[in-house]
């Protein structure tokens, strides 16, 4: 019987918490496992993206890491205390890392030259290219630095949530977003006040 | 708070004082207003922050309904991934085989051990009855 079906009165799976639906998932569901997808899948990618690279490579990883949810369902222990967001994060993160290990991001000369106020281009093409140039230099920084940034500055979570996630003590994680600013401040020398001077 | 400190929480959480610890809003927010050099490191993480804050694209709606529905096809084909005995099969019969070899050297050297005494090597006494073929094949 599906989530749905046992559930006429939360059909969504809304007001279910994270380890109710793992605790159906664990029995098969795939209503119950969609739901948990819907629920984790945009901050995800979202942190994904930013640690591995593109867009794509940050679905493949947390299409990777859901089933890596779905076929290990059998060994979810909800007595182990653990939470399921703090769980799949570092699954998520972890998998991130090591794709973004591998040599494949253009140097932050293809990002092209920031653009030029003067010629008064179109503004989402100078807002695509800011943010190209922005991500370029992004790119150059360590993966655990820009797993650093991701979880703290973008994902807004707390340095003792994402240093459990990265599995650090708060002062390195502390330490990695200081070095993680000060690398982007580095690689955007010389470019930062035309960056910056282009906001709307 | 000093203003070494001041710096290294801004480097650290950014200009917007309202996402630094709870601990240190109240003296970073009084230092702010007394102290030139925590005001310039403000200004300085303001900046980093508004680079950053160039690449805040999310994730649109339409690539996660596709991403759900892809994985959960993914989940009826199992294609591979379901833990099942077949996947482990071949490990477990090689484990089974060697066991099994095991248990006939073992049994066919204690019952018979003068035969076995005779055979010196394992090889010559594999040989001898006829269970060297089992890895020529």
């Amino acid at each position: 019987m599906t989530w749905a079906a046992r559930h006429a009165g939360d059909p969504s799976g809304e007001g279910a918490g994270d380890e109710i639906l793992m605790s159906a998932i664990w029995a098969g569901d795939r209503d119950a496992f969609a739901i948990l997808m819907r629920r984790h899948a945009r901050p995800m990618l979202a942190v994904a993206r930013r640690i591995s690279g593109t867009s794509a490579e940050a679905e493949e990883i947390v299409q990777e890491a859901f089933l890596k949810v779905w076929n290990g369902r059998s060994r979810w222990n909800p007595d182990s205390g653990a939470r399921f967001g703090t769980w799949f994060y570092q699954v998520v993160v972890n998998l991130s890392i090591d794709r973004a290990r591998r040599p494949s991001f253009a140097p932050i000369e293809a990002a092209g030259d920031p653009p030029d106020p003067a010629m008064r281009a179109d503004e989402t093409v100078q807002r695509d290219q800011r943010q190209a140039i922005v991500r370029a230099a992004l790119a150059q920084l360590p993966p655990r630095q820009r797993a650093a940034l991701a979880l703290c500055y973008y994902q807004e979570l707390s340095c003792a949530d994402a240093a459990e996630i990265l599995l650090v003590s708060v002062p390195a994680m502390e330490s990695l977003l200081v070095r993680a600013r000060r690398g982007l401040k580095a690689a955007l020398q010389g470019m930062r006040a035309d960056l910056l001077g282009g906001m709307p | 708070m000093n203003a070494i400190e001041f710096r290294r929480a801004a480097e650290c959480y950014g200009a917007d004082l309202s996402r630094w610890p709870a601990d240190l809003r109240k003296p970073a927010s009084l230092l702010v207003r007394t102290d030139a050099e925590a005001r310039a490191a403000l200004l300085e993480a303001d900046e980093i922050d508004g680079l950053l804050d160039l690449d805040r694209a999310e994730p649109a709606l339409a690539d996660i309904d596709q991403l759900v529905r892809r994985t959960v096809a993914e989940t009826n084909q199992g294609v591979g991934r379901e833990p099942s005995a077949v996947r482990m099969w071949p490990g477990a019969a090689m484990m089974l085989g060697m066991a099994m070899l095991g248990f006939v050297v073992g049994s066919l050297g204690s019952s018979s051990g003068a035969e076995a005494a005779g055979a010196t090597d394992l090889p010559s006494y594999l040989a001898s009855h006829g269970l060297i073929e089992l890895f020529d094949q």
